[in-house]
């Protein structure tokens, strides 16, 4: 099935297989897109804050998102 | 109304005022440091005044507006604002605000701006929303679990002013009534911009 991607490094559909969780496509992902820090990201699935035991369904957009805090 | 005049508070109340923003209000406790020079609309002679102060200054200077200040951090007690930018510079600050602001009736939105380098995040809360409310509590995070960032990044010009004309933008949009996003995501390094949809 397919899913949108979204990074720092850009937009793209990526395949999934059946039944992954986001933990393992974050894992998988992460090693992929090369992005070095294990913690400082939060990751969005349509928007949203979900479990990592969720599993991702076709069209979900995931989204990696920097845990910034300054101003 | 804006909690916090740093980084991005700064830029965003002179850009509002640019705009026209007659009933602007403006949070801050701090004097202006000399760190603060590099990336906030002060002056190297305002270094030990009010950070407040000098700004309503300057906004008057250029656009003739008189602006509302209070040199202190954001209370409700104050005020009773129909839209909030929180721009304060940790996530405990952010989350006193949250919840200070819950009683607020007339608030309408909450737009919560993080930066960490040349990355920047803009989160856009709906108050009449219960899913906006609900997504922005599962957004906050300590700080000690936020991105690792060298001190030298914590704040960089232009990334700030790009975040402060995105604000800008939000508040424009809000004003006529448009939809807006749920959240803007962008890195000035990579020149890239995440909009994260409805």
């Amino acid at each position: 099935m397919k899913a949108v991607l979204m990074t720092l490094n850009g937009r793209k559909e990526v395949e999934v297989e059946e039944n992954t969780t986001l933990k393992e496509f974050i894992e998988k992902t992460f090693r992929d897109e090369g992005i070095e820090f294990s913690k400082g990201y939060s990751v969005l699935v349509n928007g949203e804050k979900v479990s990592p035991s969720r599993k991702l369904k076709e069209g979900d957009v995931i989204v990696f998102a920097p845990d910034v805090k300054g101003a | 109304m804006i909690a916090g005049v740093g980084g991005i508070g700064s830029p965003t109340a002179f850009l509002l005022a640019k705009l026209g923003c007659s009933n602007l209000v403006i949070f801050d406790p701090d004097r202006i440091e000399k760190h603060n020079l590099p990336s906030q609309m002060f002056r190297r002679k305002d270094v030990g005044k009010a950070k407040v102060v000098v700004l309503s200054k300057i906004i008057k200077q250029f656009t003739g507006l008189k602006i509302e200040v209070y040199q202190e951090k954001f209370s409700c007690k104050r005020v009773s604002p129909e839209v909030l930018i929180v721009a304060v510079d940790s996530m405990e600050e952010r989350q006193k605000i949250w919840d200070s602001v819950q009683r607020l009736e007339k608030l309408r939105l909450l737009i919560d701006a993080r930066m960490g380098g040349e990355i920047g995040r803009i989160i856009v809360v709906r108050m009449d929303n219960l899913g906006d409310k609900l997504r922005y509590e599962r957004n906050f995070y300590s700080d000690d679990e936020a991105l690792p960032q060298p001190c030298t990044a914590q704040s960089i010009s232009y990334n700030t002013f790009m975040i402060a004309s995105l604000i800008c933008s939000l508040i424009t949009r809000f004003a006529r009534r448009e939809e807006l996003p749920k959240e803007i995501i962008l890195d000035t390094k990579r020149f890239s911009l995440i909009k994260v949809e409805r």
